[in-house]
């Protein structure tokens, strides 16, 4: 994701555009000049020039281009991983607040190196004892799931 | 002229110390302190990351316990930062980095007891310092400041984004654009002039614009789980021995470098006020000036105290300093004091001069608990410091995955909603982005959380005038600070143009 600065330059221009467009089809006051675009506008017209001068600064640059730096072995798995993690914690609302979190902190643990002896007791204890700190001491509510009218 | 405190501030300051110290929020601020001394040993774990992570909780809290364990979690953090530096060489927090190397060369001399006892005792001064010019300056700025119009709002606003994008530490076009990103999602959401949703693709989670909570959680926390994921760093942290009692001998030390002590305090405190510059800033140009001032300058880089003192009192006097123009014109003056901003909007208050005459305590109670976090560092920093041993063996790929955690039910918990967990994901991987990129996160925060407040502003100023630009400059303040912005953008623009020679040699990617 590392991006040349042309190519940043480009992707932020291409963003002030769509803002500028989009604003200017916004209606202004009843009777004024100005309305709900004009910041959004202005905000656009400073982003193009900030784009232009990032392309202009990169142009004026004569060093060679540095190597992006690659990922880590293993990288793909623990992103996948990650994602899988954000993907189980979303199913909380089904699974419960507890089982969620102990299965996406175990899954990760295990995915960043952690041996499975030490991952998943200590996933199912510290969701358990978040659970309790949120629920019980703070008083703020997380989900049950499907399980939330046994208790 | 009169001051705005309209209620007498001994009496305002008692009713604050006695809320205070209610046995519930001695409790919280104790927690605070533990969690901010855990996070700010932590290397890889801001101060800002520990205060994000907070939020959720102070969200269920009364207002004068939020600030308290913000407060709190914040100054101790910024202390805890100094612990692996001197004991590992690896900064807890960047507020730490300017002096790691000189704390890390004492402890390879022996002197590590004594490093981390000069790290206490000058940020305990240094934080006290700041909090006696924050209770003078903040209630005196805002008897000016309730003259102010929208013209100078705008102007202000403006300047403090210009600020945070000067000092934000990267290439200043790369900040721009970060600050500019952060003002356009500001957009999103109702817009404050005539009320149609903007740029909210049909989404009424979206209505009331973006949750700044989770933008913060995913900015800060979740782009650094990101990270350690794709370029994961077990270093095993091996901690050098700092034995022996860390008080010894400061008071003789104290009394030498008692200048190096007030001008770090001063000098910290005034960045501090700066917006968009924070502890880190302080502590880097403290250092440096103690180096340019000191007698033996020579001695610098090989583990000498005097280096530690400016720098050490100047990073935490800076985190009261912040709070003086988030006060009193709700412009943040660090990424701390910009959630700490967002937070008293959660709450339904509204930071500026006004809030010095409406919410009198809740300010007293601010700065009562800066008074009782740099004292309560004292007994709890010595406990930190005898447990870092076994705190700092906690292995990365344990701890990240714990932060996750946090990132989601933090951004869960506040709705109880997963669509600002997904705000939380999105907001995680533009920070990983964007640092990928080289551009700072911080402005975007303070994009986002001056953005209404100066569009607000803007629109104002333009319905009054009909959009006559002479009406912005017209009043003698706003005209300053017109001239004080319009002048740093010239020569932003001028500069830009024209890359100075370490541009030039800089590697184009």
């Amino acid at each position: 994701v590392r991006l040349s600065d042309y190519s940043l330059a480009a992707l932020f221009a291409a963003l002030a555009g769509y803002v500028a467009i989009t604003a200017w089809g916004f209606p202004t006051m009843p009777g004024m000049r100005v309305g709900p675009g004009l910041f959004p506008i202005a905000l656009s017209i400073a982003l193009a020039i900030a784009c232009a001068v990032l392309a202009l600064q990169a142009r004026a640059r004569t060093a060679p281009a540095t190597e992006t730096a690659p990922a880590a072995p293993g990288a793909p798995r623990r992103v996948i991983a990650l994602a899988g993690s954000c993907g189980v914690f979303g199913l909380g609302g089904v699974l419960g607040f507890v089982p969620a979190t102990a299965l996406a902190l175990g899954w990760l643990m295990q995915a960043f190196g952690v041996r499975w002896r030490f991952a998943v007791p200590f996933a199912i204890f510290f969701a358990v004892v978040v659970d309790i700190v949120f629920v019980r001491v703070l008083r703020i509510p997380l989900p049950l799931g499907a399980w939330g009218g046994w208790f | 002229m009169g001051r705005v405190v309209l209620m007498d501030p001994i009496t305002a300051s008692l009713a604050a110390l006695d809320i205070l110290l209610q046995p519930k929020i001695v409790a919280v601020m104790l927690a605070a302190a533990v969690f901010g001394l855990f996070v700010g040993a932590m290397p890889g774990l801001t101060a800002t990351m520990a205060i994000a992570l907070l939020v959720p909780v102070t969200f269920h809290l009364d207002p004068v316990a939020a600030f308290a364990v913000i407060v709190t979690a914040t100054a101790m953090a910024i202390f805890a930062g100094d612990i692996p530096g001197v004991l590992m060489r690896i900064p807890g927090t960047p507020a730490s980095a300017a002096y790691t190397e000189e704390a890390y060369a004492m402890t390879k001399k022996g002197q590590g007891a004594f490093a981390l006892g000069t790290c206490v005792t000058t940020s305990v001064i240094g934080g006290l310092f700041g909090t006696v010019v924050l209770m003078w300056a903040a209630p005196s700025l805002a008897s000016i400041a309730v003259k102010f119009s929208s013209y100078e709002y705008f102007w202000l606003g403006l300047l403090g984004l210009t600020a945070s994008v000067f000092v934000a530490g990267a290439s200043i076009v790369r900040s721009t654009l970060a600050m500019l990103l952060g003002l356009l999602v500001a957009c999103i959401g109702i817009d404050v002039a005539v009320g149609i949703p903007r740029f909210t693709f049909g989404q009424n989670d979206l209505l009331d614009g973006v949750n700044f909570i989770p933008a913060m959680i995913g900015l800060f926390a979740f782009s650094e789980v990101l990270r350690y994921a794709r370029h994961p760093d077990d270093r095993a942290m091996h901690a050098a021995g700092a034995n022996g009692p860390i008080f010894r001998g400061q008071l003789p030390m104290l009394w030498r470098y008692r200048v190096n002590l007030l001008r770090g305090s001063a000098i910290g405190t005034g960045i501090g006020a700066l917006p968009g510059a924070g502890a880190d800033i302080a502590a880097w140009v403290t250092y440096g000036i103690g180096r340019r001032f000191s007698k033996e300058p020579e001695k610098f880089g090989t583990g000498h105290v005097e280096g530690l003192v400016d720098a050490g009192a100047a990073n935490n006097a800076a985190v009261s300093g912040a709070w003086v123009p988030a006060l009193v014109f709700g412009i943040p003056g660090d990424s701390v004091t910009a959630i700490a901003i967002g937070i008293l909007y959660m709450k339904g208050l509204r930071p500026g001069p006004a809030i010095f005459d409406e919410q009198t305590v809740l300010v007293y109670s601010i700065f009562w608990a800066f008074i009782l976090a740099n004292l309560l560092l004292i007994p709890l920093a010595w406990l930190a410091i005898r447990a870092a041993g076994h705190m700092l063996r906690t292995p990365r790929n344990v701890l990240m995955p714990i932060v996750f955690v946090f990132c989601m039910i933090g951004s869960y918990a506040i709705n109880n909603s997963f669509f600002d967990v997904g705000v939380m994901l999105a907001f995680g991987l533009l920070g990983y982005f964007l640092e990928e990129n080289d551009i700072p996160v911080a402005p975007v925060i303070l994009g986002l959380v001056l953005g209404r407040m100066v569009e607000e502003a803007f629109m104002t100023s333009a319905m009054k005038s009909g959009l006559a630009p002479l009406a912005f400059v017209e009043r003698p303040i706003s005209m300053l600070l017109a001239a004080l912005t319009l002048s740093a953008w010239a020569w932003f623009v001028w500069r830009g143009l024209r890359p100075t020679a370490i541009d030039r040699l800089s590697p184009q990617r």
